[in-house]
């Protein structure tokens, strides 16, 4: 008996203070409908003011289907334009929201941003202070991804247009978040963030920006090399020979030193600074084949493992090994090699194409950028006890004395479905020492810029 | 309250109380404080600070011996009196106080930082009044099971995000493998073993235990796992966060979590995590409030503690109040409670068992068991 | 507004806690240190000196007839009473003629018995005596004129009237100051039938009907134990329901049989008609959302609580029998798992769990992350979910009660419509009614799935009055969520958690074995070991025998062969 009573009494101090909770407002509660979510952020130098601030918002009734349920089915293209584009020019990033409050309706929740796109004239003044802003807000998400364009973010972002999603939120996760081309970096704003408040890394960003031909004949403006062929990594975001209803094109790395951006790396580069770091995945690889006809291997590379790297000091100097252990598979033989009877000339040249590039990359970041983007200085801390004479060793200023030797282990593990081809002129061709093959193909070969 | 001669529980019980109460702070503070002291060598430091509580807990345990199965308040009182034990009980049960203002005051804080930014702190706070005070009322058999429930939860999702956060290590984060100094790991460790401060609970124990001599136990099993969760913690968060920046994040668990992202689905789980954090919290809360309670009125020699849950969680919820703002609240948790935290709990009791045990010997007629 | 103060008042002052009896049911209930124990040996002697006791003062029976015959017609209101019936005649043995009337309810009785096992012997043998018995007619008639299997003698009225109002038939002698009482109940019942609301595919189909020996019966005829008990207690000032308590003698915990017994009996209302207000009447704690006992209409699973050592109680006039002691855990668990394998079982258990976690939370978490956590949400889901609330003009509250009231609206009122078309009423309400509600935009189709998943789950909830207690928290869910987002249903969670762990179910922790913990606790809770893992009954419930099975239940697959070599 008197046990009911206490819970009836306990029951009725909670409906009581339910009732007082209740009475005293629901202060965050905010209906989904009531919020507008941009997907992604463009950051400028402003004319009116400090930045320029774009934002990209979401425009649900043509992303996820009509209101009234039996129309909206097929694609994004049903209710017209998937997203809205504002532009601001604002002291600083939240001051920037308020403003955009002021011409929409809905509250602006940041929450579901998924990419940061800054121009390049603004990284190049310095964006820390705008990271550490974003890092500090709870809305801002700490993977968002982080790009750099040439072109000013508030064309970049009216230009994006998914034409395979109706969502450009999962353009974005997929088109930067993608592990099938290494041609730019993972670059999300909270490793962005990190590297810039550490000494052992410097921070880097996907490079992108508009591809604006719009036919053919403009690639063929971009004029022709020759007979040979342009490795395709060459590239960098801007002037890519392709042509697609979609302009916006992720090719590269950007470059930093602190929060100021130093640099970009092209497509290959790109890949060369993943090997290094290990984020590597996989990529075709196009390597001179070994025969000299002009013909080209193409190479399924694979890093199954971290690379080994070691950092010494002798005279004042960091000399850097890189141990770089890949593997890869044949897509492609050109010419009518019997690739099976010469494994070994193919890897070396593979293991000659790939030593080459890492070792230029890595030489361009220390002497041309002198930003250590591939957090080597991460493999000289561990020869100091404490942080205090680690941080007196003061390590950016010896990265750009580094000396650097890259060794590439490389093996061929699998041919794809034919495991050997029977072309008919394949008996006829001449037989090729292996030796033969040297030289040959440098000459031909284009680094891209450099 | 009297003591129930009816209300018992078991070991298990209690090692999971125990150890809830000390991790709990995992959740809160304890990695970044662990940055803040030793760099990147925090886990070296949440080590040796382990240790040095197990060699604390031992010295004190030392001293237990004689008065196996009497809570503090009844050693102090066979030893020194009613003097002694109201002494000690106020002392401790300040301390428990203290311990429950701030934690709240800290969880309210952190949770109106994640999730509801635009509530006032009272309107947070009073969930969690709700919880303390339920608790409260439906006594400590309660309170003790539910620590027996949701301990090994909070667990498993703790281990969750451990895991969840694997891609995202950096070993050479752990480099310089020292930190900022093996003095600071030193000294600070030992400051430290303040994070223990809660195992000040344990001694009101035992004549809860179905069995009294197993506080003895339950005091290694609990510090031992706290250990693990404490090395582990500050482990995963130095090989996530690199050093400088791991002195930033207010809520070193919680930014852990929201680094998670396996594929494009199971991102943004922070929340999530709200639930066991919240939990815990809650649990934590209700547990040193009810001792708190409990060892003040022992030490006041009243029969029942149940009557002044009520006025005291509201003196507990204007305490909440007091320090003016967050970085107050930080300060005062990492410059008082958890630098002097084990001058309570282990130097203050030892004191008190030496006392209590000389004046044993000298009184001689007092009756122990 | 004084009734607040006055509660208020309670917490804040201080006031000296009554003393409250609190069963707790302790390991090893061993003879020497326990109150509850030796209580069968006590019920067994209190029992005896029942059934021996003299009658009270005032209530004997007299040895003359007309003052029982004016006594009875007093006691049953005769004529007023029209189906009673008051039978007198003479019994002639000897030389010898004896008044003497029967008496007993049409109705409730056989005629036919009395007829020929009765009325005949008593008005037509009688008048034969084989031998000389007139020294002792008591005898005469107890022992050779009533030819039938149930007769008992009693000294008072009271006895007698029980007997009567329960299908008897009493007899009075002229001459002898005791009346005689057969048990000729002779009602109309229902048969042994299907069980109606716990269907299980494998298994018997049998299920309890309203006659309290008849499920005695059913109970025994599966347990072939005559250290099965039934012992009988009567509640009900008025109504006198008879209950029986069954255990299993060498099992189950003296001290929670007590316990039991004591309950039933501190009972004092005047009507007690069914087993659902015998239990409100005996259960923890009136409040608690959850049931604390276990009522099921299956012979075969009664008898398998029986075994682990609880207790059951039947009713009379109820199909349903009360099983104690449970914990939160029972509550999931079906007949039905008993009878499939066990992979399959725990399959079905985390469908169980799943079904409970979805009817109890999914709305409230629903309301939460569309009120609060919009970033837990897919970026694609979310302006989905935006886009389809756009023209929605209430808020998601409004629109989450408005469906799950709705709901239990369908719910409630299928369970009026007559017969056939009670189902199809609930379909037809539910699909026509969420169909036009989102195509008049008064709901989102979002919101839809939410109601249907979460009344989905409340069905998968085997034991009926949990699914009852889940749908009423759901409501606590939704409003938690709406308060606080993840805190208040978190909050919530706690609270009941709190609650939970500090309730008990006769004795038993009712969140154990995990809070306490006890051993077995991934034998047969939330997930269920292979039969011949089931070693051991529940810890908890402190039975007299702990182990259930031989260590190698499964002789043949460990023992030798005969013949065999080693």
């Amino acid at each position: 008996m008197k046990r009911t009573v206490v819970y009836l009494r306990i029951g009725c101090c909670l409906l009581l203070l339910i009732m007082s909770l209740a009475l005293s407002g629901c202060y965050d509660q905010r209906e989904i409908d009531e919020m507008a979510y941009p997907l992604a952020v463009g950051l400028d130098v402003g004319r009116a003011n400090i930045l320029r601030m774009t934002l990209q918002l979401a425009a649900p009734l043509s992303i996820g289907g009509g209101g009234g349920g039996e129309s909206g089915g097929g694609g994004g293209g049903a209710g017209g334009k998937p997203v809205s584009v504002i532009t601001v020019d604002t002291p600083s990033i939240y001051s920037g929201l308020n403003m955009v409050n002021n011409v929409i309706s809905k509250e602006i929740n940041m929450s579901h941003a998924k990419v940061i796109v800054i121009s390049r004239k603004l990284a190049e003044k310095g964006i820390s202070k705008y990271i550490q802003a974003m890092m500090r807000g709870r809305e801002f998400r700490p993977d968002m991804f982080i790009v750099v364009t040439d072109d000013p973010p508030d064309v970049y972002l009216r230009e994006v247009s998914s034409v395979l999603e109706s969502n450009p939120a999962k353009y974005y996760e997929l088109l930067l978040g993608k592990d099938y081309s290494s041609y730019y970096p993972e670059a999300r704003i909270a490793d962005f963030h990190h590297a810039i408040e550490r000494l052992d890394i410097e921070p880097t960003a996907v490079l992108s920006g508009i591809n604006p031909k719009e036919s053919v004949e403009e690639i063929d403006m971009m004029g022709k090399t020759g007979e040979h062929y342009l490795d395709e990594g060459r590239y960098e975001a801007g002037n890519v020979p392709a042509v697609s209803e979609l302009k916006n094109v992720a090719m590269g790395t950007a470059v930093f030193r602190g929060g100021k951006m130093v640099g970009t790396l092209n497509g290959i580069e790109s890949v060369c600074f993943q090997m290094v770091t290990g984020r590597y995945n996989h990529s075709y690889w196009t390597i001179p084949d070994i025969t000299g006809s002009g013909n080209v291997i193409v190479m399924n590379v694979v890093q199954r493992k971290r690379p080994k790297t070691t950092v010494e000091m002798k005279d004042g100097k960091p000399y850097i090994t890189v141990r770089l252990d890949l593997e890869g598979d044949y897509t492609s033989i050109q010419s009518t090699l019997e690739h099976e009877k010469y494994p070994e000339a193919i890897e070396n040249k593979t293991i000659e194409v790939i030593r080459e590039n890492v070792t230029t990359f890595l030489r361009r970041t220390a002497e041309e950028f002198d930003s250590d983007i591939c957090g080597l200085g991460r493999f000289m801390k561990g020869k100091f006890l404490t942080w205090d004479e680690w941080e007196k060793f003061d390590w950016p200023s010896h990265y750009r004395n580094s000396e650097f030797n890259v060794e590439v282990k490389f093996k061929i593990r699998r041919t794809g479905l034919i495991i050997r081809l029977m072309m008919p002129e394949l008996s006829a061709a001449p037989r090729v020492a292996s030796g033969s093959v040297k030289g040959g193909w440098l000459c031909r070969y284009s680094h891209g810029p450099w | 309250m009297q003591m129930d001669k009816r209300i018992r529980f078991g070991r298990w019980e209690a090692i999971m109380l125990i150890t809830n109460l000390i991790c709990t702070k995992v959740f809160l503070y304890f990695n970044r404080m662990t940055a803040e002291d030793t760099g990147n060598a925090g886990w070296m430091m949440a080590a040796f600070t382990s240790a040095m509580a197990l060699l604390f807990y031992f010295l004190v345990m030392s001293l237990y011996g004689k008065f196996e199965g009497m809570d503090i308040l009844d050693i102090a009182e066979a030893g020194g009196g009613k003097v002694l034990r109201t002494i000690t009980g106020f002392v401790l049960g300040g301390a428990l106080f203290v311990l429950a203002a701030i934690t709240m005051r800290k969880f309210s804080e952190d949770i109106k930082t994640i999730s509801l930014p635009t509530s006032p702190l009272s309107y947070v706070m009073g969930f969690f009044m709700a919880g303390v005070i339920i608790a409260g009322l439906l006594g400590v058999e309660s309170i003790v099971r539910h620590n027996a429930i949701v301990t090994p939860i909070a667990t498993a999702g703790y281990i969750v995000i451990l895991l969840g956060i694997m891609p995202n290590i950096d070993v050479t984060n752990l480099l310089p493998i020292l930190g900022t100094g093996l003095k600071d790991i030193l000294m600070k460790g030992f400051y430290r073993t303040s994070v223990f401060a809660e195992l000040l609970v344990l001694f009101m124990l035992p004549p809860f235990l179905e069995n009294p001599g197993d506080a003895r136990k339950v005091g290694y099993v609990a510090i031992t796992a706290s250990s693990f969760f404490f090395v582990t913690g500050s482990l995963v968060y130095t090989l996530v966060f690199p050093y400088p920046t791991s002195m930033e994040p207010f809520l070193p668990v919680f930014n852990m979590a929201r680094l998670i992202g396996l594929g494009r689905f199971f991102q943004r789980i922070e929340s999530l995590f709200v639930f066991i954090w919240v939990m815990s919290a809650l649990v934590y809360l209700s547990t040193v409030f009810y001792f708190g309670v409990y060892t003040v009125s022992k030490a006041a020699g009243l029969k029942y503690a149940r009557p002044m849950m009520i006025p005291f969680a509201i003196i507990l919820f204007s305490a909440a109040f007091l320090p003016v703002d967050l970085l107050s609240v930080i300060k005062i948790e990492s410059e008082i409670i958890n630098t002097w935290g084990w001058a309570v709990t282990f130097a203050f009791i030892g004191l008190v068992m030496i006392a209590a045990g000389a004046g044993k010997r000298a009184g001689r007629g007092t009756k122990g068991r | 507004m004084s009734f607040i103060i006055r509660q208020l008042k309670k917490y804040l002052f201080f006031e000296e806690p009554e003393k409250r009896e609190r069963f707790i049911l302790r390991p090893g209930a061993r003879p020497a240190d326990e109150e509850g124990s030796g209580s069968f040996e006590k019920a067994k002697e209190k029992k005896k000196a029942e059934s021996e006791k003299a009658p009270e003062p005032g209530d004997e029976v007299k040895s003359d007839i007309d003052a029982n015959l004016t006594h009875m017609k007093d006691v049953y209101s005769i004529p007023v009473n029209s189906d009673i019936v008051l039978r007198e005649f003479d019994i002639t043995y000897g030389c010898r003629t004896v008044r003497a009337f029967i008496i007993f309810f049409d109705g409730m009785t056989n005629t036919e018995v009395i007829n020929n096992y009765i009325l005949k012997p008593l008005m037509v043998d009688s008048v034969m005596p084989l031998k000389d018995t007139a020294e002792n007619l008591e005898g005469y008639v107890m022992r050779q004129l009533m030819p039938h299997c149930q007769v008992n003698i009693s000294r008072g009225y009271k006895k007698a009237v029980e007997a009567v109002n329960f299908g008897g038939c009493a007899l009075f002698v002229d001459g002898l100051s005791v009346c005689f009482t057969a048990d000729v109940k002779g009602w109309d019942h229902r048969g042994v039938e299907k069980p109606n609301n716990e269907i299980i595919i494998k298994g018997p189909q049998e299920a309890f009907n309203e006659v309290l020996r008849t499920n005695c019966a059913q109970i025994r005829k599966r347990l072939k134990d005559e250290d099965l008990i039934v012992e009988d207690i009567l509640v009900g000032r008025v109504s006198r329901t008879p209950c029986s308590i069954l255990y299993i003698k060498d099992v189950a915990n003296e001290a929670l049989v007590q316990e039991i017994r004591r309950r039933l009996e501190g009972i004092s209302v005047d009507y007690m008609l069914d087993a659902g207000e015998l239990e409100q009447l005996i259960e923890d704690s009136t409040v608690y959302p959850s049931p604390q006992v276990i009522s099921t209409e299956r012979p075969d699973y009664t008898a398998e609580l029986l075994v682990s050592g609880r207790v059951a109680i039947i009713v009379d006039g109820s199909p349903n029998v009360l099983v104690v002691p449970i914990t939160a855990f029972d509550l999931m668990h079906s007949p039905e798992d008993n009878y499939i394998r066990f992979p399959y079982v725990n399959l079905l258990r985390y469908i169980r769990y799943i079904a409970g976690f979805l009817a109890l939370l999914l709305p409230g978490l629903y309301v939460a992350i569309t009120n609060y956590h919009h970033e837990m949400i897919p970026t694609d889901l979310l302006l989905a979910i935006e886009a389809s609330r756009e023209k929605v003009p209430f808020p998601s509250l409004v629109e989450i009660l408005l469906m799950e009231i709705s709901f239990e609206l369908i719910r409630e009122a299928g369970l009026r419509v007559p017969g056939p078309i009670g189902p199809t009423l609930g379909i037809i309400g539910a699909l026509i009614l969420g169909q036009a509600a989102v195509a008049a935009n008064i709901v989102s189709p979002v919101l839809i799935i939410i109601v249907a998943l979460t009344g989905i789950g409340s069905f998968a909830i085997p034991n009926y009055s949990l699914a009852y207690s889940v749908r009423i928290m759901r409501f606590g869910f939704i409003f938690l969520g709406a308060l606080a987002g993840f805190l208040g249903i978190t909050v919530g969670l706690f609270m009941i958690g709190s609650w939970s762990t500090a309730l008990k179910s006769f004795g038993v922790p009712f969140m154990s074995p995990f809070g306490p913990k006890t051993s077995g606790r991934y034998k047969n809770v939330i997930f269920r070991a292979p039969e011949w893992k089931m070693e051991e009954r529940p810890d908890y419930l402190n039975p007299k025998k702990k182990r259930k099975q031989a260590e190698y239940s499964m002789k043949w697959k460990h023992g030798k062969r005969k013949g065999e070599q080693d």
